[in-house]
């Protein structure tokens, strides 16, 4: 490789000789300053920007121009996401980026997701700013006309800037919200990748945190401890923190769904890189199979988990999952089932073709099961969504994102004998907006 | 004595400034990282064998291997490293940051040109869906390894003790 020299160097010899010659002249510091920069400008040639619409590089001549080269804020619109449907009312809780400032907000709908109220201030009254992203999206707990909201705060300087918990609750059914109580009984370091479920009786959260590492040589690679805490009174008392997996992925995101009493966590395990299944009955936590025996041991950063949904009526039993996984040999979005409780899986199914990447699934109460992803078609991520047959096969995978968008994140909750699917889309990646489709 | 404050005030200044930009003349050239750049890059060596890695600010495996790499260079000197931001639009603070950190001496660096990365990732392999790090070494015959997940550091001895290199 050639050696090359940036092009915004300021001339040394130039530079002294100016310095020299103003203090003679006794300009102040302001003009100093001017006087260096106009040098810069007229000696810095003409510049490749590292900007959104700079044209693709040729690797040969151009120059960074530094002074125009900033990372562009984060997108604007919404970016976090998170859907929960309860006694068919649906939650919509969305985190927003207006102008450099996140907050979050939910919307209800009581009509299967056709209207929606106005948004609610979630993040009302609270004093540390939003770290949002998708797959880091803010999580919502609705426990019976309790709700609670979950999300990381933004910390200058720590890694990844993320901070500890931030918590909002309301006791109205989401009209109204202000700060809750923590759940955590530490707070030297970050939270991340929530998860949360309620019942009306009982409230809990799944997050990831590294309480432990005293030490970054004690760190497994890419590794956070799983943390559990449970609330019976709607979120204002909390049980103590236990750990449920000490060595999980520290950057994929979990699920967590209650079913008859039973607090069911779906999360991304660590060497191998698999999804492990397990329950929670009082404090009784049992780590029961691994959801997809792929042994994809990757020593790196997925970024994608898993959805849970639980059969209605005689198979209120069958627990149906959508895992991820990036193993080289089998890539892509697979669904299982299990009809014993999660102690052993059907055979893997692909959903469409090797490329799919986030996963979600929903069953109605008719007992139609649906099953969302996003996955490569025309050169960007679209959504698709498939039906499963009463004989165990799906449907043929349907296209549900506009053509023009790159859409990702899906998610789907049961609307009536209908499903709600929602994502985030963009068409030029500046500005992400929601998407929805009934399926 | 108001003559010789402003005079040594001003010599302050002019040190400090002059540090700053020889800092700046250490700092690699950033070019942004799109589609076709991966050939390109592989046309301007010419023959000439090259490991290139992808990396992100928010991968800590990324960060173990960058610090690989540093050291890697300093062992093999004059064999072509080449990084890559996969990060869209990273400032170039972060960039000039982590390379520093990571001891990595390079007079040209990349960060991703796309504000859907994945435009990208197919691109530079069919199969990549974005997993981190993925390193590529590539052969003087144009044939390319591909490595998903971080190197070891015996991988690294291998690759860099080729004869060919």
């Amino acid at each position: 490789m050639k050696i090359r020299t940036s092009s915004s160097n300021i001339n040394l010899p130039y530079l002294f000789v100016l310095i020299l010659f103003v203090s003679v002249a006794g300009l102040n510091p302001d003009q100093l300053l001017e006087a260096a920069e106009t040098q810069y400008k007229n000696e810095a040639t003409p510049a490749v920007s590292v900007q959104p619409d700079a044209p693709a590089a040729t690797g040969k001549t151009e120059k960074t121009d530094h002074s125009k080269h900033k990372m562009p804020p984060k997108p604007g619109g919404v970016i976090s996401l998170d859907v929960v449907e309860k006694k068919d009312k649906i939650y919509l809780l969305l985190g927003l980026n207006e102008q450099g400032q996140q907050s979050v907000v939910l919307k209800t709908s009581e009509d299967h997701g056709r209207t929606w109220s106005e948004p609610a201030a979630v993040d009302a009254g609270q004093m540390l700013e939003p770290s949002l992203a998708r797959s880091n999206d803010a999580r919502l707990a609705v426990s019976g006309d309790h709700l609670l909201a979950f999300w990381t705060s933004h910390k200058e300087g720590a890694s990844h800037s993320a901070g500890p918990m931030v918590i909002a609750r309301s006791i109205d059914g989401g009209q109204h919200w202000q700060p809750g109580s923590s759940p955590t009984d530490w707070d030297e370091g970050s939270h991340a990748f929530f998860s949360a479920d309620g019942d009306g009786e009982q409230l809990h959260l799944i997050w990831l945190d590294s309480r432990h590492i005293h030490d970054e040589r004690d760190r497994i690679r890419g590794t956070q401890g799983m943390r559990h805490a449970y609330s019976t009174d709607g979120g204002v008392n909390w049980s103590s923190t236990t750990t449920l997996d000490e060595v999980v992925c520290a950057c994929c995101y979990t699920s967590a769904r209650l079913h008859q009493g039973i607090l069911h966590v779906l999360y991304r395990n660590k060497q191998p890189s698999d999804m492990s299944f397990g329950t929670l009955r009082g404090q009784d936590w049992q780590l029961l199979s691994t959801v997809g025996e792929f042994d994809w041991f990757f020593e790196g950063c997925p970024h994608i988990g898993g959805g849970i949904a639980f059969g209605q009526g005689e198979q209120q039993n069958h627990i149906h999952t959508i895992v991820g996984t990036g193993h080289p040999e089998h890539s892509g979005i697979y669904y299982f089932q299990s009809e014993d409780g999660g102690k052993q899986w059907s055979e893997p199914l692909r959903m469409g073709g090797d490329n799919g990447l986030h996963g979600d699934i929903a069953i109605n109460k008719k007992g139609r099961l649906v099953a969302v992803w996003d996955g490569f078609a025309e050169n960007k991520l679209v959504i698709f969504a498939a039906e499963k047959n009463d004989d165990g096969t799906f449907n043929d995978p349907v296209r549900v994102s506009p053509p023009d968008v790159r859409a990702t994140y899906p998610r789907v909750v049961p609307a009536g004998d209908q499903f709600l699917i929602v994502w985030t889309q963009s068409t030029d990646g500046k500005r992400e907006e929601l998407g929805m489709k009934h399926f | 004595m108001k003559n010789r404050v402003l005079y040594f005030s001003l010599l302050a200044v002019s040190l400090l400034m002059s540090a700053t930009a020889f800092a700046s003349s250490q700092q690699p050239v950033i070019h942004p990282f799109t589609t076709g750049s991966f050939s390109q890059i592989q046309d301007r060596n010419n023959g000439k064998p090259f490991l290139l890695a992808f990396w992100s600010e928010t991968c800590s495996y990324c960060m173990d291997e960058l610090t690989l790499l540093g050291r890697m260079q300093k062992i093999y000197p004059g064999h072509e490293i080449v990084i890559v931001a996969a990060d869209p639009f990273l400032d170039e603070s972060i960039i000039w940051q982590t390379m520093m950190t990571h001891d990595l001496q390079l007079t040209e660096t990349w960060v991703f040109g796309e504000y859907f990365p994945e435009v990208i990732y197919r691109d530079v392999d069919t199969r990549w869906r974005g997993e981190l790090p993925l390193t590529f070494f590539v052969d003087a015959q144009g044939n390319k390894y591909k490595h998903t997940g971080i190197v070891s550091e015996e991988m690294l001895h291998a690759w860099f003790k080729k004869p060919e290199l």
